[in-house]
Parts: structure tokens; C-alpha cells; sequence
């Protein structure tokens, strides 16, 4: 643990002055932009470092961090760290500071005390980071899931915040680090339209704690990754950044979730209508194409590896059958979709009234109060008065309504467009700036939003406090005991949460059953050697398998879940 | 905001002003009547159209506020209660 830690220490230093050293060289200059930028190429330094290991079967805490400490060390040796900026106390108002240095104490103490239990992190995103942290690299086993070969950018940030510890209790971090860049993004688009300096920070301070990004940060899902990088995308064309540099988040995002290509229609037109502006200039655009290269490189693997694996880029999408999967997602535009998705969100969800707020959002936004109270208000009176939010906004809303058109009306079509308050909370806090009595309202509705985005609802205070009340080394939200190190076999298809299987630390072999009668499971537990497997089955066909092997008598019902196989 | 107002022409008031009713009434026929008057679109439209009319700056900030705290209030009142109960500071 200890060689791990140094390890984890030194690669995230190196990451992060690698990230400074290459925007040195291809930055714009202007500060606000430069900060987009490095937490931009700091996190497809990561992704790149574990998709190369995760190729070549190197995806070990010993060779990450020796390779860490190599560049840390040349980083040092070619003096990257000298010249750093220094650190200087922000214009920004001391309740603002307050709240963001709470903001970020309160992300340290979710991610501690947080463990993963939303239904699809446990089912289809985090079952493969177990797998390759177990294998040691890339893995075509990933889970029983559906969507399991979905594009994987998140789950390789995952990774590197849990493959040196081999362990995942920093596993939110991947999350606050989108969230960041979500910050930093937000106060970039703030300062171009010509809010002053305390302005971009409580605009960013006021997106950060958007209720339905901030859950989704320390969540394990990606919806807030993808809305950070359509953000941070929005920022660099308005900026007029090189175009290889706008692209470079383009391609991060398609890596990460399909959702964060469908505003882009918006994005480009916010590049048209800034096309006259003077554009930033870029240290070295020959370094920018090879960034954009590497992203597109490491993004689009995800689609070159389906295509050679299963024959479809986006594979199940597109594959036969597929439609018919209870868990489809839509592909392609669909008008009833709009009209579903944006009359569900301004008759009822924009509200946030079903129910406390987490990272699905059901049947809700997720965008608080802020958004709600002075954000809406102040999209059409802003857009009247600020040329440039003018454009802002216009792009947003085109993005909004290619969104809405391109994902399935269901409870949780919300949370795929989580980048829109970003303009809201610009645009509540430049309302601000023309009136400042609205300040009020904005102290009592971030203060809401705080309230709001301390606890999901599929994690209230009592389950929190069972977690809290387990060693760090062991926390899980597994409700079962299983003996420790014991291979358990998984079955069930999507329900099950085959990760939490695996334990914090990955010390379980998890082996992912598939079968269609009783025989056949149960042969497949005799052939693998497993003696215990879990499932969660409670309708259609892999239920009525267990029912069939538990009442034959060659299975035996342990814990909620578990079933051990009768002796022979 | 306000030099902005001064230098905007009577025609272009105008058609603020029937975007802002065109939404209201767009909500007023889309959402249940005695629902209406919780339309987070209608009150847009409501602060649109005060915008557009109040050219006193104060009085325009009076009216803004009082409408942003009235949906603040809305917003309170909807999902509040749902989180103080997931903190377990409500039954």
C-alpha cells in the first residue's frame, strides 16, 4: 500500500505538471483559458497513461508509478515546476471563498465516506474497472450488463484513482476532477461575457453546486463528466481557442458518453456566431493537433474495439435485437422524444418536486434553485441586453433541444443535459450585476442548493451512517456477507450489481454465469469450481432459473441474494 | 441593462413584448389552469414583459426580485421538505 501511495502521489504530480509543461507551450495566454486547458490535458494525460497500459497489459500500481516518478523526475530535472504562477488571493467575495472551500471539504468528506451503489455504476460501469484492475489490463469480460461495452472514458479516470491503492476508496475523485474542470469552464464563460472577475467566480461557484451535477460528481456515473467536457468545450470555442484545442474536449466526451456530442449542433453554432471575433492565439499549433490526435485516439478506442470485437462501433446499439432490450437506449432523432422531454421538463421536472434529488434525477432537472429562480428569468433578459450572452445562450438552447430530441423520454432524460445550468448560473449572476437587490434571492437559493446537493436520495443520512460506521478498508454497500476471497459466481443479467461483488480492494474473483436453463447454471457453477453465486433476479427467465435450481435442491438460498450449491 | 433599454426602439418593445405574451399565452394553453400560476415558463414570461415595461430601474429590480423570490419560494416549497428528509432532519 505504502510503495502504491507513493506511487499514486508522484503519477498525479506528474500528471498535473506534464499538463502545465504542454499548455506552456500551447497555451492561449490569457488565464482563464490556460486553466481549462490544463485540467483539459491533465485528464487526457491520464486517460491516454491508463488506455496505453490497459492495452498492453501494463496496468499495474507498480509500473504506473515507476512510470510516474520517471516523469515526475524529468519533469522536475527540466524545471517545469519553476515559473508556476503564483499563487495569488482571488477577486472574489469572502462568502464565495467560504463556500467553495466548504464545497470542496464536503466533495472530500462524499468521496470518503461515499461508496459506489447506484444501480448502473454497480451493474455495467464499474464491473470492468474491477476486471482490468484484477487482470492487470483491458478485459473482454466486463459484466453481464448490456451496455458494459459502452464507451468507457470515465472508467479510465476511475481507474487511475483506484489501480495504484488497488482500492477504491477514492474512486468519486475521477468525478470532483470533471467537476473541476465544470468550474473552471463555467468561470471562463462567465469572464467572456464580460462578467467582471467576483462575478465569474460566483457564477462558477453557483454551477459547481448545481444540485444535479454536483451528486452526479461523487456518484460513479459519467453524466457529469460528459456535461463538464460540453462545457469546457462551449468555453474554448467562445474563446476562439485553435480549433485542434476545442476539438481535443470533443473528442474526450465521445470517449466518455455518446450524450456529449448531442449539443454539439449548438457548440458549432456558437462558432459561427463568434467567427468575426478575434481569436486567442495558440504557442504552437502543431502541439495542439497531436493533443487533439491523442484524444481522438484514445476516445474513439472505444468504438475501433467494439467494431473488431462485436462488429458494431456502438455495439449492442445497432446490433439485431437490440430495440427489443428493456434497457435500449434511443439511437437516431425522434420527434415524440422532444416533445416528450421538454414538455416533461418545463410543465413538471424544471421544479424539482418529486422527490430529494441524486444523480438519476428522477422524474426531475436537477438544475436548484439558482437555476430555477434566477436562471430562467434571466436567459431572455440577459440575451436582450449581452450581445455575447446573447450567443451563449442561443447555443445552449440549440444544444438543449438536440439533446432532448436525441435521448429517450424516460424518468431520467434529464441528467444527460446537465451542462445547460452552466449558462443559468452565468446568466443569473450577470442579472446580479444589473440588479443587485436579486443578490438576496441568489444567497437563499445557493444556500438551498448546498442543502440539496448533500445527500442523494438512494443515499439518505441512515445509509450513509451504516457506511460511515464500516472501516474504510472494507467499506461496501453489499447488504450480504460472503466469505472473504471466495471466487462467487454472478447471474441475472442487467439487475445485478455484479461490482460490489468484487469487494473494495478487488481481493474477489468474480465469475459472470450465463445460462439459459437450471442445468446449465448449475454446470457452469461446477465447471468454474464456484461453490456460492449472487443474484438478484425478481422477474422473466433468470428468475424462474434460480426458482428451478433451488427447488430441484442443487442450490441452497444463504443471504438476500446469495445461494450456495448443495453438497454432492 | 438600462442603457441598453433607453437606446431600444419602440418597435423592437414591441416584439419583446409579444414574444413574452406569445410564451404566457403558449403556457396558459399547454399547462392546466390552476396549475398556471406554478409555470416556471409563465413567470419568464411575466419577468420578460416587466422588463420590457418598467424602464425605471428600481422599480424594474422591485418587480424582478420580488418575482425571482416567489419562484424561489416555489422552489422551497417543492423540494426542501425532500431533502431535509433524505439529511434525516424531517420524519
Amino acid at each position: 500500500m505504502i510503495s502504491g501511495l507513493l506511487g499514486f502521489l508522484a503519477a498525479n504530480a506528474a500528471a498535473a505538471l506534464g499538463a502545465v509543461a504542454i499548455v506552456r507551450r500551447i497555451g492561449t495566454g490569457r488565464p482563464c483559458v490556460d486553466v481549462v486547458l490544463v485540467l483539459l490535458v491533465r485528464l487526457l494525460l491520464i486517460s491516454t497513461a491508463v488506455a496505453a497500459a490497459g492495452w498492453t497489459g501494463l496496468l499495474r500500481s507498480g509500473v504506473l508509478g515507476l512510470a510516474g516518478v520517471a516523469a515526475l523526475a524529468a519533469l522536475l530535472a527540466a524545471g517545469v515546476h519553476r515559473g508556476l504562477p503564483r499563487v495569488r488571493r482571488p477577486d472574489a467575495s469572502p462568502w464565495v471563498l467560504g463556500l467553495l472551500g466548504f464545497a470542496a471539504l464536503r466533495l472530500l468528506a462524499q468521496t470518503w465516506f461515499f461508496s459506489p451503489h447506484l444501480g448502473d455504476a454497480l451493474a455495467y460501469h464499474l464491473p470492468k474497472v474491477a476486471e482490468w484492475v484484477r487482470a492487470g489490463a483491458f478485459t473482454r469480460e466486463m459484466g453481464l450488463h448490456p451496455h458494459v461495452t459502452f464507451p468507457a472514458g470515465f472508467e479510465l479516470v476511475e481507474t487511475w484513482w483506484v489501480v495504484f491503492l488497488r482500492h477504491d476508496v477514492l474512486i468519486e475523485m475521477a468525478g470532483v476532477e470533471f467537476l473541476g474542470l465544470a468550474f473552471a469552464a463555467t468561470f471562463a464563460l462567465a469572464r467572456w461575457i464580460g462578467l467582471p472577475e467576483r462575478g465569474a467566480w460566483l457564477a462558477a461557484t453557483a454551477y459547481l453546486l448545481c444540485p444535479g451535477l454536483h451528486l452526479s460528481a461523487t456518484s460513479c456515473l459519467n453524466d457529469a463528466a460528459a456535461a463538464s467536457l460540453v462545457v469546457a468545450t462551449a468555453a474554448l470555442v467562445a474563446w476562439r481557442v485553435h480549433p485542434a484545442l476545442a476539438l481535443t474536449a470533443v473528442a474526450l466526451g465521445a470517449g466518455i458518453k455518446a450524450t456529449a456530442l448531442y449539443p454539439m449542433a449548438g457548440i458549432a453554432g456558437l462558432a459561427f456566431l463568434v467567427r468575426k471575433e478575434e481569436s486567442l492565439p495558440c504557442g504552437s499549433p502543431r502541439g495542439a493537433v497531436g493533443l487533439a490526435a491523442a484524444a481522438m485516439a484514445v476516445g474513439g478506442s472505444w468504438f475501433v474495439r467494439n467494431w473488431a470485437w462485436f462488429g458494431y462501433p456502438a455495439y449492442p446499439v445497432g446490433s439485431p435485437g437490440y430495440e427489443s432490450s428493456p434497457v435500449a437506449v434511443q439511437a437516431g432523432p425522434r420527434g415524440s422524444s422532444l416533445i416528450g422531454n421538454a414538455r416533461a421538463l418545463l410543465d413538471e421536472r424544471i421544479a424539482d418536486r418529486a422527490a430529494a434529488l441524486g444523480a438519476n434525477v428522477d422524474y426531475m432537472a436537477g438544475w436548484g434553485a439558482l437555476a430555477f429562480s434566477l436562471g430562467l428569468i434571466a436567459l431572455p433578459l440577459v440575451m436582450r441586453s449581452n450581445p455575447r450572452f446573447r450567443r451563449l445562450g442561443a447555443a445552449f438552447l440549440g444544444g438543449l433541444a438536440c439533446s432532448l430530441l436525441l435521448v429517450i423520454h424516460d424518468p431520467w432524460c434529464l441528467k444527460y443535459v446537465f451542462y445547460f445550468p452552466a449558462v443559468l448560473a452565468v446568466g443569473a449572476v450577470a442579472l446580479i450585476e444589473a440588479a443587485p437587490a436579486l443578490g438576496r434571492i441568489a444567497a437563499v437559493a445557493i444556500a438551498v442548493d448546498v442543502l440539496a446537493s448533500t445527500l442523494p436520495y438512494d443515499l439518505p443520512a441512515s445509509h450513509l451512517a451504516g457506511l460511515a460506521r464500516q472501516p474504510w478498508s472494507t467499506r461496501s454497500a453489499l447488504q450480504a456477507d460472503l466469505p472473504p476471497g471466495e471466487p462467487i459466481g454472478c447471474f441475472g443479467g442487467y439487475p445485478v450489481p455484479a461490482y460490489l461483488l468484487y469487494g473494495a480492494d478487488f481481493g474477489r474473483r468474480v465469475v459472470y454465469l450465463r445460462a439459459s436453463t437450471a442445468d446449465e447454471l448449475h454446470d457452469a457453477m461446477r465447471r468454474e469450481g464456484i461453490t456460492r453465486f449472487y443474484a438478484r433476479p425478481t422477474e422473466g427467465p433468470d428468475e424462474s432459473i434460480v426458482r428451478r435450481v433451488v427447488e430441484t435442491g442443487l442450490l441452497v438460498p444463504e443471504a438476500d441474494g446469495v445461494y450456495r450449491r448443495a453438497s454432492e | 441593462m438600462a442603457a441598453e433599454d433607453a437606446a431600444r426602439s419602440p418597435r423592437a418593445r414591441r416584439l419583446e413584448l409579444a414574444a413574452a405574451g406569445g410564451l404566457l399565452l403558449w403556457r396558459a394553453l399547454a399547462v392546466p389552469l390552476p396549475v398556471l400560476w406554478r409555470d416556471a415558463a409563465a413567470w419568464v414570461a411575466v419577468a420578460w414583459a416587466l422588463a420590457v415595461l418598467v424602464r425605471d430601474p428600481r422599480r424594474r429590480s422591485g418587480a424582478l426580485t420580488a418575482v425571482a423570490a416567489f419562484l424561489l419560494g416555489l422552489y422551497v416549497q417543492g423540494q426542501a421538505p425532500h431533502a431535509l428528509r433524505a439529511l434525516g432532519l424531517l420524519p
